[in-house]
Parts: C-alpha cells; structure tokens; sequence
C-alpha cells in the first residue's frame, strides 16, 4: 500500500530522469523518485545526524586542532 | 597571538588546510561567524562551491574571505577516481565532489561540510571532518568568542539561518557549552 504525494521537479532533472527510463534503467520516474528518497533516508539517518553533531561538539570543546 | 576585535586570538591551535564546501559558508555566513574561518593556514574552496556562492547571491561572502588565506582551486587538477566512486553511490553534489576530489589531494585537510552524506564519504576517505556547529563550538576554546556569545549564536540558529537542527539536540549543545564554561 503506497501514500500518493505531489512533488515538483525541475525540468532539467526530470529530462534526466527520464532519459533514465527510456534508456530501460529503470522501469518509471515514480520507481526513480522513490529510490532517490529511499537513498537520501538511507545517507541522512536522524541518528547519524545526531551522533556527527555530538561528534563535532566534542571537537569544538576538546579538540586540539 | 594576536589582537583581533574584543577578543584575544590564539593562532597556535590552527585549523590548518581547510577545504569548505558551500553549506557552512552560507551558515556562517547567516550567524556573523565568518570570521571563524580566519584560524584555517590556508582556505580551499573549490571552483563548484565558489560558482555556488556566487549564483544564489553572496559574492560578499567571497570578498571576506579573502582576508582567511581564501584560495580557488580549479577542480579539473583535481580528480580522484575512489573519490568519484564515492560521490557516485552517495549521490554527492558538484560542489561536494569537488570538495573531496580536492581533499584527496592535499596534506592532512580538514573539511568543513554540513551535508551528511558529504560527511559520511568523507569519514569513508578517512579524512578530517567537521560541521558549523562543531566550529561555533570550537571558537569558545580558542578563544574567539565566549560561552555566552556562542551560546546566543546557538540559539538564534532556528531563526537566523538556514542550517536545520532538531530543537533538543540544540538545546542539549547549548547546556554541554555552560556545564563547560563552568568547569
């Protein structure tokens, strides 16, 4: 079961995107748009997030350079 | 050390080669904090970032900068095949790969991005890494601002610049500067 959403995409972007398709590198923009998220979820975890601020408040108080 | 406005500056425990990309220069930019760049030896920005800037309209930004030791790199002096892999998977911007790329090819950089999935190439690399907010943080121990003074940078973030924080975890920063400050 998927929510629908209504997203803008620039034009040149979506030119890429669907060159992507034509070429058969995949099956429709929707599946590309979702695995864009999906990856950008995957690279932007709120706990990673989290731990590289932690990570650089640390530095900033105890670092040596 | 140094005389520079109100505060006394030490210029022994220095950021070194300092690549930024285009994230922390707005940011720093937007909190009056850009002279907390002036620590780096020498600040690398690659031609992607120093475009980026100028397109979405702070060529001032370019003009202050030059007081930091602000050296444009050509990216195409620049490439890095395991840098470029990289970039790919995580899906990086111009301006990041650049960024990277330019790393790559420098002695012991620090890189300055607020990107995480710049960040997160970049720890791949095993290069040294860091954010606007660890540089906000790091100017009360060098002296470049007071606790207080961070502090208040700190808490106009929501409201005065573009960088996105979760509120808890700034407020949690927040009493990390004052518990310190008071040891």
């Amino acid at each position: 079961m998927s929510e629908t959403a209504q997203i803008s995409i620039p034009p040149r972007l979506m030119a890429e995107l669907e060159d992507y398709v034509r070429e058969g590198w995949a099956r429709d923009v929707n599946t590309l748009v979702v695995e864009a998220v999906r990856r950008f979820l995957e690279s932007h975890h709120k706990a990673l997030a989290q731990s590289f601020i932690r990570d650089d408040v640390e530095w900033g108080l105890h670092g040596q350079d | 050390m140094t005389w520079s406005g109100d505060f006394m500056v030490k210029t022994d425990a220095g950021l070194g080669i300092l690549v930024c990309d285009t994230g922390p220069l707005l940011h720093l930019h937007e909190m009056g904090c850009l002279d907390l760049l002036d620590d780096a030896d020498l600040l690398m920005l690659p031609t992607a970032v120093r475009d980026e800037i100028v397109f979405l309209g702070f060529s001032e930004i370019l003009r202050r900068l030059e007081r930091a030791n602000l050296q444009i790199a050509e990216s195409k002096a620049s490439i890095n095949n395991r840098c470029e892999a990289l970039s790919e998977i995580f899906a990086l911007h111009q301006g990041e790969r650049e960024c990277l790329s330019l790393c790559a090819n420098l002695p012991n950089p620090m890189f300055l991005t607020d990107d995480f999935a710049a960040r997160l190439t970049a720890i791949a690399l095993g290069l040294r890494v860091h954010g606007t907010i660890g540089l906000i943080v790091r100017a009360v121990r060098v002296g470049r601002r007071t606790a207080e003074q961070a502090v208040t940078i700190l808490r106009d973030i929501p409201d005065k610049s573009s960088l996105f924080i979760k509120r808890s975890l700034l407020n949690e920063i927040i009493q990390q500067i004052q518990m310190h400050s008071r040891e």
